[in-house]
């Protein structure tokens, strides 16, 4: 250990400044809609196109803007989540919704997802109104103090806004694991929140190496 | 033991520690390149897990009537006989429900079943409001066929007959037991009153209580999650009529109820006595407390 400390970069030491490229890769994977009085049908590729854009978006929003500069793009959130889950990143659920507090990235961001499998509900009339997207992705990047991975999975809902989709539901799942999180304050004890259909709950813990 | 020191000067050494260069080398790199900051433990890789949901449904109490009307076709509009005023408290998540006997007076006069007939869902709900003091923001009604295959769509509903129950008319031949009731044999025994000589009309509203509470334990125990909540909001749209509820908001009221725990909803059928007309069954004054009760939070606390 003492060998290794001693080669190591001086404490203060510059953290390197060209912003690393981030490559997300997320795709559509099986596409269902359930319909009202009839049987299944496909989901309109403008749906999906459109619900696979928000997604995108909101990843990029979430995780890999803060991992390049410590915070999250609140004009890009904007575009990607309905009013009432922006305004719950004023409490509990933003650590679950938002990589915000991880050391910066000095390396490449990779956001690699399982093919998001998209359910719609439509009308009698075919009109698409509420979408569910299964989310499953790792983000893997580097950082000054060592490897970060960050996996996300869960489902999210999104309804039609403003000629746009936009997330206006979740239930999801973030765990982080690499050096330098501790910054990161887990949501232990959130109460039932209005509107939450479960508590935030976290589950913090060190694994030693 | 090596003896010669000269091997061992020029040899020995230089391979030891090229080896051991090698192992922190491939060590350091397996490790991510990690920096250490003065103080810190730098072996130690942290885990955060955390979880969170949300649904976009009403954050303040509210309150939904679940209606089952008479009707045989989507034709006739049916009498209101299965009537459950639900209470909902997102905050807690929490519900409660009165079961209201399909005999009982209403406020505006008459039986109370017959303004669904007349009125349909608003009448009802009108009638039901005045009666405890409520504002009923949703209401959904099903006939008989919907009904039958509402229940027949989504596999049955597993439910626990406490008594035996048989009942011609309604079709309830049940002994005690667990069962997993189809369209037909849900519809039986929710219908079934003369199985209950004393408290026959009572007695058939609390098994319509039971009936909703079962649905919502099979529904939940099929761990449908957003996707299969979608399929069965889907069912249930196509098999039910609404007032001031669209689809989306029945997706949203869907996945609110399905994160309430049914084993925390309080059923309690309104407190009734006999009119003076002898048919209907007035609202007993214990009714007012219980209403008092249900109006504050939509929660039944002391009942």
């Amino acid at each position: 250990m003492a060998v290794v400390g001693a080669t190591a970069a001086p404490a203060g030491a510059a953290v390197p400044t060209k912003k690393p490229k981030p490559v997300v890769k997320v795709s559509a994977g099986d596409l269902t809609v359930y319909k009202v009085g009839d049987n299944q049908q496909a989901l309109p590729d403008d749906v999906r196109d459109q619900v696979m854009a928000t997604l995108t978006g909101y990843l990029d929003a979430a995780t890999v803007k803060p991992l390049q500069t410590g915070t999250a793009d609140p004009a890009a959130l904007a575009s990607a989540l309905a009013p009432a889950v922006t305004a719950r990143l004023t409490g509990p659920d933003r650590t679950v919704l938002l990589d915000e507090g991880l050391p910066k990235s000095v390396s490449k961001i990779v956001v690699d997802a399982a093919p998001v499998k998209l359910t719609g509900l439509a009308d009698s009339d075919g009109k698409v109104v509420v979408v569910t997207a299964n989310l499953d992705s790792t983000t893997t990047t580097k950082t000054a103090k060592g490897k970060v991975s960050i996996k996300r999975a869960g489902d999210l809902v999104l309804t039609p806004a403003d000629g746009t989709w936009k997330i206006s539901g979740y239930t999801l799942t973030v765990d982080r694991l690499g050096r330098g999180l501790g910054v990161t304050t887990p949501t232990a004890t959130a109460p039932v929140t209005p509107g939450a259909t479960t508590a935030p709950a976290a589950t913090p813990g060190t694994v030693a190496k | 033991m090596i003896r010669n020191p000269l091997f061992r000067l020029f040899v020995v050494i230089p391979v030891t520690g090229l080896f051991l260069a090698t192992v922190i080398a491939g060590a350091w790199l397996a490790l991510g390149s990690p920096q250490v900051a003065r103080g810190a433990t730098w072996f130690t890789v942290q885990r955060v897990e955390s979880s969170a949901s949300f649904t976009e449904a009403p954050n303040a109490p509210f309150y939904v009537l679940v209606l089952g009307n008479d009707g045989r076709t989507d034709a006739d509009p049916g009498l209101g006989d299965a009537m459950h005023v639900i209470g909902v408290n997102p905050a807690t998540g929490d519900a409660s429900m009165i079961d209201v006997p399909r005999d009982t007076e209403a406020p505006g006069g008459g039986k109370i079943n017959a303004f669904h007939a007349t009125g349909g869902l608003p009448a009802t709900v009108d009638q039901l409001n005045r009666m405890m003091g409520i504002d009923i923001s949703y209401a959904i009604t099903t006939n008989f066929p919907g009904f039958v295959a509402m229940v027949d769509d989504i596999g049955g509903v597993n439910i626990e007959v406490t008594e035996p129950m048989i009942d011609h008319d309604s079709g309830a031949e049940f002994s005690p037991g667990k069962y997993t009731m189809m369209g037909d044999s849900l519809l039986a025994y929710s219908r079934d009153r003369k199985s209950y000589p004393a408290e026959g009309d009572r007695q058939r509203t609390v098994n319509q209580g039971k009936a909703i509470i079962a649905a919502l334990t099979t529904l939940r125990g099929q761990n449908p999650g957003a996707a299969g909540t979608a399929k069965l909001v889907s069912i249930l749209a196509s098999h039910v009529k609404t007032d001031n509820m669209n689809l989306a908001e029945m997706y949203d009221l869907g996945r609110l109820a399905l994160s309430i725990d049914p084993a925390r909803i309080k059923n309690v059928v309104l407190p009734t006595g006999a009119s003076s007309n002898g048919t209907n069954l007035s609202v007993a004054p214990a009714a007012q407390d219980l209403f008092a009760d249900f109006r504050d939070d939509a929660i039944l606390q002391t009942h």
